[in-house]
């Protein structure tokens, strides 16, 4: 479980997250949504420790991650699965080199393991052959996909996705949105997804925490969502819907 | 995968460095680049200008180098560390001195080997240092050579006719060889016996004035340096050739005696190697002394008057 | 925009963050398994691969050196042997080390720098950091310790070229002999230039690489942040290369 406790944060004077509270539990799936700019990353950076708060805490199972010591924090990174928003592939590493990294560095497992396992993570992500290609021989989506299978190898306790969806056809996009649903339900992965992606949200999310300039404006589950009259809210989720063509299913 | 080429490629560069560091510097201080050297100490009361990698000398031959010039707090005096070649053995009551100028960066350390016979000194082992003596000793060092060179001259004069009156063939090599031999040292002699009243009123005059000329400081004290060094190198080159023309004496003796008893033949001695390489390096050596006089004549001297100045 | 108050302090700051960096760097030291393939790596592209441009430029400056000291030296009354006396002792002490670390400081320098900035505006070193790994001891540690290790070895390479190629130039353009050239070399060769050298190339390896990992580390601002930060630390380099042979010449001559 993950708590995030009056989490004050400012670049340059300048704030981005004021007062943020929120509750991720474990097995569920919490879709953080939010205009471009709003703190979503910022947020989820916090998360893992990678920017310390002002003010507020964020304790991880209980734990202040950020009165501990950088030994005991990576220990507790060890459980996350991330997917940056760039992707943020070593582009020193083809595809493969990618994915086995954190097996390479973190288990014990022979060459032979690696490679199953590194395959198997591919095929997931619906790239079987890219394996032997560099970051900047792959596409956009490709990249994103890429990261997505090195966030997944280790099967971590929580994984982080930063706008999985973006950039991807829809097709490809179902088949992640099913993919994180399927990490969800089968190996009990709690899930932190940021977003702009309504489709993702509702086909995915378990609850949906809306940002809004720096502050948490809204959390809830998706019913709830369904019977807001908050109108910023609202206001949101028609901007999404009407984006992506008047509220069809991305499915359909 | 785990190929460890660039494991490799860095032991390769760092073994290869290291190697050119250790032999390079090795050549540099002209210490054998394979053989061990041993390390021994003494402590002089001044070190004057002797630093890491000053040149030792034995006879006048670079067997080592300095590796280590401190400050010894214990016995308050100047502990100097030098390595020898490893096949260079110095027996034991061998002693050490310091010669030559700091102010022309030359200083060396000279080791006066003990007596042949003795036991080696283990490494390590501390060598007593002896004085160099500045002014006072050439001085009293300065006749001892003269004289002894003089008579020199005159005993190989007399085995050099000996063995040229005997040698019949008017144009072989010996004969030629002895006959400017002969020539060079008369000519030494002849120029030593012209000097000799100029060298000793030198001398004298020196040794008189050496008492006030210690306590000179500044340029003055430089300058007697300097002239006392350049009347060393003088010295040391005039032993050399004595020493030469000694060994060339003895041998040139030795084979007239042989041959008066009847043992061997003239034609052994035209033949015989060694006396061929003694009395040629002999006449070299006594050849550019002479060549010096002539060309540049009395620079000796004038070296030895340079003191007359003060 | 920063305040003019913040502005002075900048610099403080920088010498801050450059410390503590270090310091994080040195309490990494002890996972090895971690930056051990990735040491080997950088010292092949620091050392090894830097050898051929070293070398050449070695011997350009010995064999420069050589001709224009015979060029200075025509008088009858220097001896020939001078010119040894002044080009090995220059190429033992100084140039070999200060050509090696402009070099480096142009080529491993910006390299690094560039590398750290890119990773860092792309996200890849908060990757490295979500994964629970030490992203300084993955990445600062081991070019610092292959540029200490490798740069005493690319000073004894350039010394050894830069002397060797003096020499051919004394005889190929008639200045002196082999001979000659080695005697004036052994006039004044002390056992400890060399080993000064080394300690200079140490030095050098850790400013050079130090620096170049700070800029590169602490990179900002995206692709021009990155283009920044690789200008800055070649100049920075080359900069604090020769404070730290006057800092060091004043140290230990
Ligand atoms: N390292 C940083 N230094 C300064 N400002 C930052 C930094 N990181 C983020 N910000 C600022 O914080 C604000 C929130 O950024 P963040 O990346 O969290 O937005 P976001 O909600 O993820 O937007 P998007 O949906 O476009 O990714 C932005 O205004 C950004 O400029
Ligand atoms: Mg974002």
């Amino acid at each position: 479980m993950i708590r995030v406790e009056h989490l004050y944060k400012s670049f340059d004077d300048r704030p981005v997250l004021v007062d943020v509270s929120l509750e991720i539990r474990d097995g569920e799936t919490l879709a953080i949504i939010g205009r471009s700019g709003s703190g979503k990353s910022v947020l989820m950076k916090h998360l893992i420790g990678l920017l310390k708060p002002d003010r507020g805490r964020v304790l991880v199972d209980g734990v202040d991650i950020n009165a501990i010591s950088y030994e005991e924090l990576r220990r507790i990174r060890r459980q996350f699965g991330v997917l940056f928003q760039s992707g943020a592939l070593f582009d020193s590493m083809n595809a493969f080199e990618n994915v086995a990294f954190p097996l390479r560095t973190f288990t014990n497992l022979s060459e032979e393991e690696i490679r199953r396992r590194v395959q198997a993570c591919l095929e997931l992500v619906q790239l079987p052959d890219v394996g032997p290609k560099m970051p900047d021989e792959l596409s956009g989506g490709m990249k994103k996909r890429v990261a997505l299978a090195r966030a997944i190898a280790l099967e971590p306790r929580y994984i982080i996705y930063d706008e999985p969806t973006t950039g991807l056809d829809p097709e490809t996009a179902n088949a992640i949105d099913e993919l994180i649903r399927d990490l969800n339900h089968r190996l009990n992965v709690t899930g932190i997804m940021v977003t702009h992606d309504m489709h993702s949200v509702l086909s995915v999310a378990d609850r949906v925490a809306f940002l809004y300039q720096g502050r948490m404006h809204w959390v809830g589950t998706i019913d709830e969502l369904h019977r807001s009259d908050d109108p910023i809210l609202l206001a949101f989720v028609k901007a999404s819907e009407y984006q992506i063509g008047a509220s069809i299913p991305r499915s359909a | 995968m785990t190929s460890y080429r660039n494991e490799i490629k860095v032991g390769v560069a760092l073994v290869v460095a290291a190697l050119l560091l250790f032999f390079g510097t090795r050549f540099l201080l002209n210490l054998p680049l394979f053989e061990r050297t041993t390390i021994y100490e003494t402590l002089l009361p001044d070190a004057g200008g002797l630093v890491d990698g000053s040149v030792v000398r034995l006879k006048g031959v670079v067997v080592g180098r300095v590796t280590d010039v401190r400050y010894d707090p214990q016995s308050g005096q100047a502990r100097v560390r030098f390595q020898i070649n490893g096949s260079v053995p110095l027996p034991e009551g061998s002693y050490v001195r310091v010669a030559g100028l700091a102010m022309f960066g030359n200083v060396e350390m000279e080791i006066v080997p003990g007596p042949a016979g003795n036991p080696p000194l283990k490494p390590g082992s501390r060598l007593p240092a002896r004085a160099d003596g500045g002014l006072d000793a050439i001085i009293e060092e300065a006749p001892a050579v003269l004289e002894r060179l003089n008579a020199l001259l005159g005993r190989f004069d007399m085995a050099a006719e000996a063995a040229a009156t005997q040698l019949s063939a008017p144009g072989s090599d010996l004969r030629q060889t002895l006959l400017a031999l002969r020539q060079s040292s008369q000519a030494l002699a002849t120029l030593l016996r012209r000097e000799q009243q100029h060298i000793a009123r030198t001398l004298e005059n020196l040794s008189a004035t050496s008492a006030q000329l210690r306590d000179a400081t500044g340029p003055t004290a430089d300058s007697i340096q300097a002239a006392a060094a350049q009347l060393r190198h003088l010295l040391r080159r005039l032993e050399a050739s004595t020493a030469s023309l000694e060994q060339a004496t003895a041998t040139l003796d030795r084979i007239l005696s042989h041959i008066a008893s009847g043992q061997g033949t003239l034609g052994r001695l035209i033949y015989d190697e060694t006396l061929y390489l003694k009395l040629d390096t002999t006449l070299t050596g006594l050849n550019r002394i002479l060549r010096d006089f002539e060309t540049n004549p009395g620079r000796y001297l004038r070296e030895l008057r340079l003191i007359d100045v003060f | 925009m920063l305040s003019s108050r913040s502005r002075f302090l900048l610099p403080f700051r920088a010498l801050g963050q450059y410390t503590l960096l270090l310091v994080h760097a040195f309490s990494a030291l002890g996972e090895f398994k971690t930056y051990r393939k990735n040491l080997f790596d950088q010292m092949v592209r620091i050392g090894i691969d830097s050898i051929p441009i070293v070398s050449m430029a070695a011997a350009f400056s010995g064999a420069v050196m050589t001709v224009q000291t015979a060029y200075q030296l025509v008088s009858p009354f220097i001896p020939k042997t001078v010119i040894g006396a002044v080009v090995a002792p220059s190429m033992i002490l100084e140039l070999a080390v200060v050509v090696t670390g402009f070099i480096l400081a142009g080529r491993v320098g910006a390299r690094i720098a560039a590398e750290l900035g890119t990773m860092r505006v792309t996200e890849q070193i908060d990757a490295l950091e979500a994964m629970g790994l030490n992203s300084v001891s993955y990445l600062v540690v081991p070019r610092v310790l292959a540029g200490m290790v490798m740069l005493p070895v690319l000073y004894v390479i350039a010394a050894f070229v830069g002397i060797v190629s003096g020499i051919l130039v004394a005889n190929l353009g008639g200045f002196l002999s082999t001979g000659e050239f080695l005697q004036g070399a052994r006039q004044f060769f002390k056992p400890f230039d060399p080993i000064f050298g080394v300690i200079k190339a140490f030095v050098f390896g850790f400013v050079i690489t130090s620096i170049s990992c700070y800029k590169g580390y602490f990179t900002q601002g995206g692709a021009e942040g990155v283009g920044r930060s690789t200008t800055q630390a070649a100049v920075l380099s080359c900069v604090y290369i020769l404070v730290a042979d006057l800092v060091l010449a004043v140290l230990l001559l």
